[in-house]
C-alpha cells in the first residue's frame, strides 16, 4: 500500500510543482496600472511566429528588448517560450515610473547571444538572476525573465535636488546672472558656466547638476530594489495584490488589457495644483474614481476579430453616467447620414442630465470644505445654478452628436499656367482651373436653439464678407484650405456643419429614402450611448493618405485589400460598469489571425 | 488624391557687357490645396511644419541679404501666398557676382547647406560663350526626395531661358530651342529629371559678339 501512495504522492507533488511553476504574468510588478498581455499560444496557432515578428508593432518590442545591438535578430532567436504570455506593462506613482516586459524562456543561452548588452550583477533571494545594461534590467528565474526599467519621476528628483541645494545655503542654480540656455544646459553649462555654482575657487561641494545625478542614482537604485524585492523576495506583484487582474489575465482570449483609471488619475501631474492646493477635498472626489477600471479581451473567431472593454467605475459616477448614456436614439441625426457613407458615428448623450445629477453628487462634497477660496467658488456655482437657465442653456447643446465621411468631391481650383511667345519666349501668366478632390464629411449637434446660432452668424457676416446667408442655410467661403466653404444648416434640432455640397442643394431636410436603411438604424438603437461604423473597403480607398509617411501609407494599401467592416458598440451604462465592443467583420481567405495582426499593427503605426 | 505638380522658371538675361537681369519664379498654385493642408499641420513625417509668417520672414530675410551682395541691384521679391507663386528678380553686374549673392543669401537664411561648398559657378559668360554647368549636388547634405514625391515632381516642370543682345549661333543641348528672333534659348525638363541627374540642365550657348 506505501509503495503504491509512494509514486502517487510523487506524481501530485510534481504536478502541484508544474502547476504552480511561475508564469511570465506573476512577476508583473504591483506599480503596473496598465497591463497589456498575449496569449502567444492561442495567438500563435492562428499565425507562424515568423509572420508575427515581421510585423511593426514587434520591431519596435525587439529594439526595446535589444536596444539595437542585435539588429537581424528576431524573437524567434532569442530564446522566448512561445507557451507563456507576453506581457508589456506601465506604471507611474508619486515618485517612480515602472516599464517593462515579461515573457517566458526556453532557452537561456539564446537568449543571451541576443541580449549581449546585459551583465551579471548577481542574484536576488539566492535564486532570481539579475542582469544589468545601461538603462535596463533583466531578471531571470527558473523559465520566466522580466525587463524591466525603473525611473525616478523628474519632479521628485528636481524636489529632493533643491531642498538640498537651498539647505547648504546655496542661490538659485539658474540666476539671472549665469544667462543659461536651457535647452543646451548641461552640456554648455559644464563648459561655460560651472564655476558659477561653486561658492569658491576651491569649493569642494558637489554643484548642482552632480548633487541632482546623485539623487537620481540613488533613486533608481532604491526604487529597482523595491520593484524587484517585492517581486522575487516577498513574493507580491500585481497578479498576488489586485485579484481583478489576475482574474483578467487568466481569461483564455488571445490577448487581455488592464487598465486601472483610478490609479492613472491620481498620479495625473495636470492634477498637481488641485491635489496640492485641496487635498482634502482630492481624497473626496478620489472616492469617486475609486473602482475605474478598464478590463478588455481580443478574441479572434473564424471571421470576426473584437475586443470587448468593460468600463468599470463606482456607484456614484455609474449614477451621473446612466444619466448621461442611456438615452433615446436622436433620430433626427439619421436622416442626415447617407445609406452609402463609408464611415460613420453617432453619440448619444443628454448633458442636462448629467449635469443635474453630477451636482447632486459632486456639490455636498465640495460644500464639506471650509477654505474660504472654494467656499467663495461653491457659492458662485450654487448662484449660477439658480440664475442661469439651464433649459436654455442645455438646449443650445445638448449633448448628443453624429459625424460621417461621405467620400470625396471633385472642386475647382484656380491654377496659373505660363503661355510663352515663341518670338521671343517671353511669357505671361493665364489662370486656368484644374479639379482636386477633397473628402467630404457632415456634424451634426443636438440643439434646440437655433435661433442663437442665425443669431452669431448673423454678426459675424457683419465682420466677414466669406460668411453669407444662403436659402436654408450659411456659407463660409473658402474655409476649408482656402479651396472649398463650409455650409452651416440651423435646423429645429440639429446644428449641422458641412461642406457636402449635395446635402445643401438637394437634402436640406435630409436623404430621405437614401439615408440609412433600417436594418442600419437597429443596430445603432440597439448600442448604447456610443455607435461608429466603418466600411473599411471603401472608406480607405476614398480616405486622403497624401499625409501619411510611407509605412503608413503601406498599411492603408495593405489593408485596402480587405474587405470588412469595423462596428464600434456600446451597451446600456449600468450603475457601476458600461460594456463596449470593437469588432471587425471580414470576408476574404486570409487567416483571422493575420486579420487580426494587421489591425494590431495598423492601429500602432497610426498612434505612433 | 491630390493632384500637385511644380512648375520653375529661371529667366537670366545677358547684356552686351557681361551684365543683365535675372528673374527665378516657383509656381506652386496647383498644389496650392496640398500646401494650405500641410501648413494646417503642426508637423509632417516628425519635422516641423514652419508658419506662413516663418517663410516670409525667411524670403524677406533672403531678399534683404541679397540687395547687400556686390554686383547687385533693383532686388524685387513677389509673394502670393494664396496660390504659392514667388518671384526673385534682380539685375546683376556680373554673372560670378549674382552667384555668389544668391550664395550667400541661402546660407544667411539655412544652415542645411552650411558645410557645402557653394562657392562654384554654375554659369560662366565671356561675352561670346556662355557655359551652364550645374554641380552634382547628390552629395549634398540636402532632405531627400521621397518615392511618393516622384510622381509629383514628373508633373512638374523646370524651364530655363537664357536671352542675349547678342544673336545666338548655336548651342550644345539638342534638347534646348532657339526663339524666332535668334536671341534667346529656352530649355525645359520635368522636374524629376532635373532633380534626378544633374547635367539635364547642362549647356553651351555660342554667340555671335558682333552682330545684334
Amino acid at each position: 500500500m506505501f509503495k503504491l501512495k509512494s509514486p502517487l504522492l510523487i506524481f501530485t507533488i510534481l504536478l502541484g510543482i508544474i502547476g504552480n511553476a511561475q508564469q511570465s504574468e506573476n512577476i508583473i510588478p504591483r506599480q503596473a496600472s496598465t497591463v497589456f498581455s498575449i496569449n502567444n499560444i492561442n495567438l500563435l496557432k492562428k499565425i507562424s511566429l515568423d509572420d508575427l515578428v515581421a510585423y511593426d508593432f514587434m520591431e519596435e518590442i525587439h529594439q526595446e528588448l535589444f536596444d539595437g545591438s542585435t539588429s537581424g535578430k528576431t524573437l524567434k532567436d532569442a530564446g522566448l517560450d512561445f507557451n507563456q504570455r507576453l506581457n508589456i506593462f506601465y506604471g507611474k506613482n508619486k515618485h517612480l515610473e515602472v516599464s517593462g516586459f515579461s515573457f517566458g524562456i526556453e532557452d537561456k543561452i539564446a537568449l543571451f547571444q541576443v541580449f549581449d548588452d546585459f551583465e551579471a550583477s548577481g542574484l536576488i533571494a539566492n535564486s532570481a538572476e539579475m542582469y544589468s545594461s545601461f538603462f535596463n534590467t533583466l531578471i531571470i528565474e527558473n523559465n520566466t525573465a522580466l525587463l524591466v526599467r525603473v525611473q525616478p519621476l523628474d519632479q521628485f528628483v528636481t524636489d529632493i535636488s533643491d531642498s538640498i541645494w537651498y539647505s547648504r545655503g546655496n542661490e538659485n542654480p539658474f540666476g539671472d546672472e549665469l544667462n543659461l540656455d536651457f535647452m543646451d544646459e548641461p552640456d554648455v553649462f559644464y563648459e561655460d558656466d560651472m564655476h558659477k555654482l561653486y561658492n569658491s575657487d576651491y569649493d569642494l561641494e558637489k554643484n548642482y547638476w552632480e548633487v541632482r545625478d546623485s539623487i537620481l542614482y540613488d533613486l533608481q537604485v532604491k526604487y529597482l530594489d523595491v520593484v524587484l524585492n517585492d517581486l522575487y523576495v516577498d513574493k507580491i506583484s500585481l497578479y498576488s495584490t489586485d485579484s481583478r487582474f489576475a482574474q483578467q489575465i487568466s481569461r483564455n482570449s488571445e490577448g487581455v488589457f488592464f487598465l486601472d483609471n483610478s490609479r492613472n488619475i491620481s498620479n495625473e501631474q495636470g492634477l498637481w495644483y488641485f491635489q496640492t492646493m485641496y487635498p482634502i477635498m482630492n481624497e473626496d472626489l478620489k472616492e469617486l474614481y475609486k473602482h475605474n477600471l478598464m478590463l478588455g479581451d481580443l478574441s479572434i473567431d473564424s471571421n470576426e476579430i473584437s475586443f470587448n472593454v468593460n468600463a468599470n467605475y463606482g456607484k456614484e459616477l455609474g449614477s451621473i453616467y446612466s444619466e448621461m448614456n442611456n438615452n433615446k436614439l436622436n433620430k433626427k441625426f439619421l436622416k442626415y447620414i447617407p445609406d452609402n457613407s463609408p464611415a460613420y458615428l453617432v453619440y448619444n448623450i443628454d448633458l442636462k442630465k448629467a449635469y443635474d445629477k453630477a451636482y447632486e453628487i459632486v456639490v455636498p462634497i465640495l460644500k464639506s470644505q471650509k477654505n474660504v477660496e472654494m467656499v467663495m467658488n461653491i457659492l458662485a456655482i450654487q448662484l449660477l445654478d439658480q440664475l442661469v437657465d439651464k433649459k436654455s442653456f442645455f438646449g443650445a447643446y445638448k449633448g448628443g452628436m453624429f459625424a460621417s465621411f461621405n467620400g470625396v468631391e471633385k472642386v475647382k481650383v484656380n491654377q496659373i499656367e505660363y503661355i510663352y511667345d515663341e518670338e521671343n519666349f517671353d511669357y505671361e501668366e493665364v489662370e486656368t482651373e484644374s479639379d482636386e478632390e477633397i473628402p467630404v464629411f457632415t456634424l451634426g449637434f443636438a440643439s434646440s436653439r437655433p435661433d442663437l446660432f442665425e443669431m452669431i452668424l448673423e454678426d459675424l457676416s457683419r465682420l466677414s464678407s466669406r460668411i453669407k446667408r444662403k436659402d436654408g442655410y450659411w456659407i463660409v467661403e473658402d474655409a476649408i484650405l482656402d479651396a472649398t466653404p463650409v455650409y452651416l444648416i440651423c435646423n429645429k434640432n440639429t446644428f449641422l456643419i458641412t461642406n457636402n455640397r449635395s446635402l445643401v442643394e438637394s437634402n436640406i431636410n435630409g436623404f430621405g429614402s437614401k439615408s440609412l436603411s433600417s436594418k442600419k438604424i437597429q443596430r445603432i438603437k440597439k448600442s448604447g450611448v456610443l455607435y461608429a461604423n466603418v466600411d473599411l473597403d471603401e472608406a480607405l480607398h476614398k480616405f486622403p493618405i497624401d499625409f501619411l509617411d510611407e509605412r503608413q501609407k503601406r498599411v492603408i494599401d495593405r489593408l485596402k485589400g480587405k474587405s470588412g467592416v469595423f462596428e464600434l458598440t456600446s451597451g446600456k451604462s449600468q450603475v457601476d460598469f458600461t460594456k463596449y465592443q470593437l469588432s471587425y467583420t471580414f470576408d476574404g481567405d486570409s487567416s483571422s489571425g493575420e486579420q487580426f495582426l494587421d489591425m494590431i499593427n495598423s492601429l500602432y503605426i497610426f498612434s505612433k | 488624391m491630390f493632384s500637385s505638380c511644380i512648375e520653375i522658371l529661371d529667366d537670366i538675361k545677358f547684356n552686351f557687357d557681361g551684365s543683365g537681369t535675372f528673374k527665378y519664379t516657383v509656381n506652386l498654385s496647383s498644389s496650392q490645396v496640398k500646401l494650405n493642408s500641410i501648413l494646417a499641420l503642426d508637423s509632417l513625417d516628425g519635422k516641423k511644419v514652419p508658419s506662413l509668417s516663418e517663410i516670409q520672414e525667411k524670403i524677406e530675410s533672403f531678399g534683404i541679404k541679397l540687395s547687400e551682395e556686390e554686383g547687385i541691384s533693383n532686388v524685387h521679391i513677389d509673394t502670393n501666398y494664396t496660390q504659392f507663386i514667388f518671384k526673385i528678380q534682380c539685375d546683376f553686374t556680373n554673372v560670378s557676382n549674382l552667384q555668389r549673392g544668391i550664395e550667400n543669401a541661402i546660407q544667411s537664411i539655412t544652415t542645411d547647406l552650411i558645410k557645402e561648398n557653394l562657392s562654384y559657378d554654375w554659369i560662366t559668360y565671356d561675352g561670346r560663350v556662355m557655359i551652364r554647368k550645374v554641380p552634382n549636388f547628390e552629395s549634398w547634405s540636402l532632405p531627400k526626395i521621397k518615392t511618393e514625391d516622384f510622381e509629383l515632381l514628373k508633373k512638374g516642370n523646370y524651364t530655363s531661358i537664357t536671352r542675349f543682345e547678342n544673336l545666338v549661333n548655336s548651342f550644345e543641348n539638342m534638347d534646348a530651342k532657339l526663339s524666332k528672333n535668334e536671341h534667346a534659348v529656352m530649355l525645359r525638363k520635368s522636374a524629376f529629371k532635373v532633380f534626378n541627374d544633374h547635367t539635364a540642365m547642362d549647356n553651351i550657348i555660342y554667340v555671335d559678339s558682333t552682330k545684334y
